[in-house]
């Protein structure tokens, strides 16, 4: 036969049929999703399954910390530790999941050269542009931090145009 | 001449229609079957070995695990006594790393971790009618997935997206720059740019309800292998097409030929440096 119908071999053992058609059913959901999660422009088509692979230009999401002392100088990469504050967003897959308290805190204590240091924060990407056709660095999150004194800070941010903002108390280990 | 040739014509038209026949021996066999699933888990190895080897950081310790794991797992698998051991153990480890890096995983993990394991399912996989069908609904599925993807960026029916890859994108990304003039496709893709990207589109849709639909050609094989191959060397990126090469021999029920698994190494070892790096060194 030219074409053949799937799962028709009745000889094999049954649960394992079950088991397939099951997985088929819950990869063709999990496609769904991540379709309707692009469509909201909630993750990174490059990532979690990479079916919008090529389809746009690849994010390739960074972190920029500028220091806000000197007129939002930026700083260099190899003196900042992020790789705890986005812990909780690997590769920062979830291009407008919102800043956590905890990864600010995180922030603070893998860096306490920071501490006290105003500071902005941006998360940016590669966006592709048209007419004419170019690609673009834009950013996602944007993330201010004050510091009220040296163990408290207010931050303020924006993540894919909703803002928020609130009160951090560090732990000073030294009390 | 003119008979002959077109006796031919027909001959190979007709053949892309004669279903790929269950040659029962080949499938008793198994060897190339377990060749086949060899080479898609030393993809995924390879692609594993690629983060880890250039580091040697100490806090990679579970990954130089993973990949040592995944090293002997491979070995035992084209043992017919061991063989559904070794994928279990490899789906043990593959899925532990899933799961520890679960929203940063490359698209070729992810469908390792859909394929591969449920080989485990059955006693003697090779033999398995089933496991052939669902992975050729995956990847039908996948197909499907990745057109639709295309669809709604909307970056393809419009040219968009291969004007971009013409000018911006790598060395082999730009191997169609030479379709239309730089600065006009760029304020609006040109018409070759525009029809590549919908017979891609087409392309993808088409081989998707195939192999969905379950057509059973040689020939069409023969063709898909070719086309990814062919992406592989626009996206310099081998060793996820050398993955969809290992399980359609599989879901074809042909297995995989000595020669296209020493074919598919060598495309994991040039992918190592990238084919971009060959192309520039040459040129």
């Amino acid at each position: 036969m030219l074409f053949r119908i799937p799962f028709s071999d009745r000889t094999e053992w049954p649960t394992g049929r079950f088991i397939l058609v099951g997985l088929l059913c819950a990869h063709i959901a999990w496609i769904c999703v991540h379709l309707w999660l692009v469509s909201n422009k909630q993750i990174n088509p490059w990532k979690l399954g990479g079916y919008g692979m090529y389809t746009t230009a690849d994010p390739s999401p960074v972190i920029q910390v500028y220091d806000m002392r000197f007129g939002g100088q930026v700083m260099p990469p190899e003196s900042i530790k992020i790789k705890n504050f986005v812990e909780n967003n690997v590769r920062l897959a979830f291009r407008c999941r919102r800043i956590t308290e905890k990864s600010i805190e995180r922030l603070v204590a893998d860096n306490p050269h920071l501490a006290g240091v105003p500071l902005q924060l941006a998360v940016l990407e590669l966006r592709l542009k048209r007419e004419p056709i170019r690609p673009e660095w834009g950013p996602s999150t944007i993330l201010g931090i004050r510091w009220l004194n040296r163990t408290e800070l207010v931050y303020a941010a924006k993540t894919c145009g909703e803002d928020y903002r609130g009160k951090i108390v560090i732990e000073d280990d030294r009390s | 001449m003119t008979n002959v040739a077109l006796l031919k014509l027909g001959s190979l038209f007709q053949r892309f229609f004669d279903p790929a026949t269950d040659d029962q021996g080949a499938a008793n066999d198994g060897r190339f079957f377990r060749l086949a699933l060899a080479m898609a888990m030393a993809s995924v190895a390879f692609e594993t070995g690629m983060d880890v080897i250039p580091t040697y950081a100490v806090d990679r310790v579970l990954d130089s695990a993973v990949l040592a794991v995944q090293i002997v797992c491979i070995a035992i698998v084209l043992i017919e006594k061991f063989s559904r051991w070794a994928i279990a153990v490899f789906s043990l480890a593959l899925i532990v790393d899933a799961v520890s890096n679960w929203s940063g995983l490359a698209n070729h993990g992810w469908l390792a971790v859909w394929c591969i394991p449920m080989a485990a399912v059955f006693h003697e996989w090779w033999k398995s009618q089933s496991y052939s069908d669902y992975l050729r609904i995956t990847l039908g599925v996948v197909m499907l997935a990745a057109a639709a993807q295309k669809l709604l960026a909307g970056t393809y029916l419009d040219g968009t997206y291969i004007a971009y890859m013409s000018t911006f994108g790598s060395t082999t990304e730009q191997m169609f720059s030479f379709l239309c003039p730089r600065d006009e496709t760029l304020q609006s893709p040109c018409a070759l740019h525009r029809g590549l990207g919908i017979f891609i589109v087409f392309w993808q849709v088409a081989v998707g309800f195939l192999l969905i639909a379950g057509l059973r050609s040689i020939i069409f094989l023969a063709v898909e292998v070719s086309f990814l191959l062919g992406a592989g060397l626009y996206a310099d990126e081998m060793n996820f097409q050398v993955l969809n090469i290992s399980l359609l021999c599989i879901a074809f029920r042909v297995g995989m030929s000595y020669w296209l698994a020493a074919s598919c190494g060598a495309l994991l070892l040039i992918d190592t440096h990238g084919i971009g790096r060959f192309v520039e060194y040459a040129l």
